[in-house]
């Protein structure tokens, strides 16, 4: 790859980060989600309520968790939100298969609940289909929620390892979750022998990834909360698994083989080095991210499968299901494979105009997204020259807003000959 | 009153505006590259090479000043792509010679008091910016009067 000049990589990041910016859900989708997840959370824990006396809240994690979550191809297809309904306890003789009843019996209690809930329920969730109530273009989601039971005091635990750098134990923020396919599932009702899941953890532990500086640790802190805020700055690392994401997208589409999500989430945010712009980020996850997956003897399997460490549970494997799925094993290197190509790509379009660079992002990203951020950049720097803050550098004519020639406004208008 | 009021100022000058000396010397200070073709009293006939962008292409342009005929923009060098839905250049007097429309002369946006350099060689860099993203669609982003309006 051609070496860029800062300049380049400034405005490489820019366009990058616009392409963030445009694969992000909206403001609007945001929020329909949170007043529809806090909805949910009433309903479960009003008086009537079994759940009541274990305080239910319904918190975010994964993606929207993480802030990276991406628009579809196909507008029409619905967007996954992942949530924990979390319970203080539980009553001691229920089991695993109790509170998932519970939680969903609650559910089908309610009018429009009952409609959109999902029979049966998943192996771990339950899940709300809210397009079925609704033609309204913000409300094309469905919700997949966990049930989990935390002990006391946990809620302080999660406050505290969100809003200090200090914070180490991340085992601390586990949650015990239901599982069918256990053999415990109808007996055990010790809820510390039930499945360990860590969403807060890993959370915790992605944007202790991602954060740039002490002070935007606050700011992250503010994602946990009940009712988070939206963000439309987002930290690089956040910009960079949308941009992976997107691109995993347009390459395998609908397959099931496709790399998972968490699997790009995380080599992503282990090859982050907490570079400041999204382009070099960028170029060094790729170049990395393949390193992180390691190699274990595997007793089950008699000999060394492919494992992909979760950062908060050593002994769990994002790539478990690469032995008994080959093809997953080999659409990873594929999409790294077509990663690197792309990046050549668009390097090599460096000097043969933004419209040649919008045609490469067109194959790696979708037509439509692309030509939103070129047109947004295109605005965005008329906006720039209407506002009086256009700059020209002298000797070669870029345009900017740092250093150079001051450029007044102009309208390209001309008189009668041009029109 | 202020007596300054009653001082005439050096606007006799200034109508008349600068001449093709004064541009030119404006010019090659922050272009110290350009190829001056033809400088004769009043007019002259420059190349400079302009790059809109730092991913954009460099391209060639002349620039003809006549202190009487005003100042003409060309890019020069190379046939210009025309998007695939579109039969002629954007924001241009004449699409075979490539020749630009940088400003609206009835809002007076350039005339001879005003400064070649920080005018007309800025607004052509920004024309070749929105040029470069018309390719793909054929749609204009810079603004001024819209070509494909359908009546």
């Amino acid at each position: 790859m051609n070496s860029l000049t800062e300049a380049q990589k400034k405005e490489f990041n820019e366009i990058l980060d616009l392409l963030g910016e445009t694969l992000d859900i909206t403001k609007s989708q945001f929020e329909a989600a949170v007043k529809s997840y806090n909805a949910v959370g009433s309903w479960l824990s009003r008086p009537e309520s079994l759940l009541a006396p274990y305080k239910p809240e319904i918190l975010t994690q994964g993606s929207f968790l993480l802030g990276t979550m991406i628009q579809n191809i196909n507008p029409n297809d619905d967007i996954d939100i992942d949530l924990v309904c979390q319970l203080i306890g539980k009553r001691a003789d229920w089991t695993q298969y109790d509170v998932k009843k519970i939680v969903g019996d609650e559910l089908k209690k309610h009018g429009i609940y009952n409609k959109l809930l999902d029979i049966p329920d998943g192996r771990r969730c339950w899940t709300l289909e809210y397009r079925k109530a609704s033609n309204d273009e913000k409300e094309k989601y469905h919700m997949d929620i966990l049930p989990s039971i935390v002990s006391h005091g946990y809620e302080l635990l999660i406050e505290k390892a969100y809003s200090f750098n200090g914070f180490q134990d991340v085992d601390e923020l586990a949650i015990r979750i239901t599982d069918k396919q256990r053999d415990d599932y109808f007996s055990e009702v010790m809820h510390d022998q039930w499945l360990k899941s860590n969403p807060f953890g890993y959370g915790k532990w992605f944007f202790d990834q991602a954060k740039l500086s002490f002070s935007k640790a606050i700011l992250l802190s503010e994602s946990v909360k009940p009712v988070p805020e939206f963000k439309s700055k987002k930290l690089p690392l956040q910009r960079i698994v949308q941009i992976l994401k997107r691109h995993r997208d347009m390459m395998f589409s609908g397959d099931d083989n496709k790399p998972i999500s968490i699997i790009i989430t995380t080599l992503a945010a282990k090859a982050y080095n907490k570079e400041s712009d999204v382009f070099t980020g960028l170029i060094n996850a790729v170049r990395n991210m393949s390193s992180y997956i390691g190699e274990r003897y595997s007793p089950e399997h008699g000999r060394i499968i492919k494992w992909i460490e979760n950062p908060v549970n050593p002994e769990e494997n994002f790539a478990d299901k690469w032995p008994e799925h080959p093809e997953r094993e080999k659409n990873y290197y594929k999409w790294q494979y077509q990663l690197e190509q792309d990046l050549i790509e668009f390097n090599s379009r460096v000097g043969s105009g933004l419209g040649e660079l919008q045609k490469s992002f067109s194959n790696s990203f979708g037509q439509t997204v692309s030509e939103k951020v070129f047109e947004q950049y295109g605005n965005s720097m008329r906006h720039i020259r209407e506002s009086g803050r256009l700059r020209m550098e002298r000797g070669t004519g870029i345009l900017g807003v740092s250093a150079g020639l001051p450029v007044k406004n102009h309208n390209f208008e001309g008189n009668h000959e041009c029109k | 009153m202020n007596a300054s009021k009653f001082i005439k100022k050096p606007r006799q000058y200034k109508k008349r505006g600068f001449s093709a000396g004064a541009q030119l010397k404006m010019i090659l200070k922050s272009f110290p590259n350009v190829k001056v073709l033809r400088y004769k009293g009043s007019s002259f006939s420059i190349i400079t090479e302009l790059t809109p962008t730092t991913l954009s292409k460099e391209y060639q342009i002349k620039i003809d000043f006549d202190k009487y005929d005003g100042v003409k923009v060309y890019v020069i060098g190379e046939v210009l792509k025309v998007a695939k839905n579109r039969s002629k250049l954007p924001h241009v007097y004449s699409h075979s010679e490539q020749r630009l429309c940088l400003y609206s002369p009835s809002k007076e946006e350039w005339n001879r008091e005003k400064l070649i350099v920080s005018t007309i060689i800025p607004w052509t860099s920004d024309w070749l910016f929105y040029y470069e993203l018309w390719i793909p669609n054929g749609v204009w982003f810079g603004g001024g009067h819209d070509e494909y309006r359908e009546n």
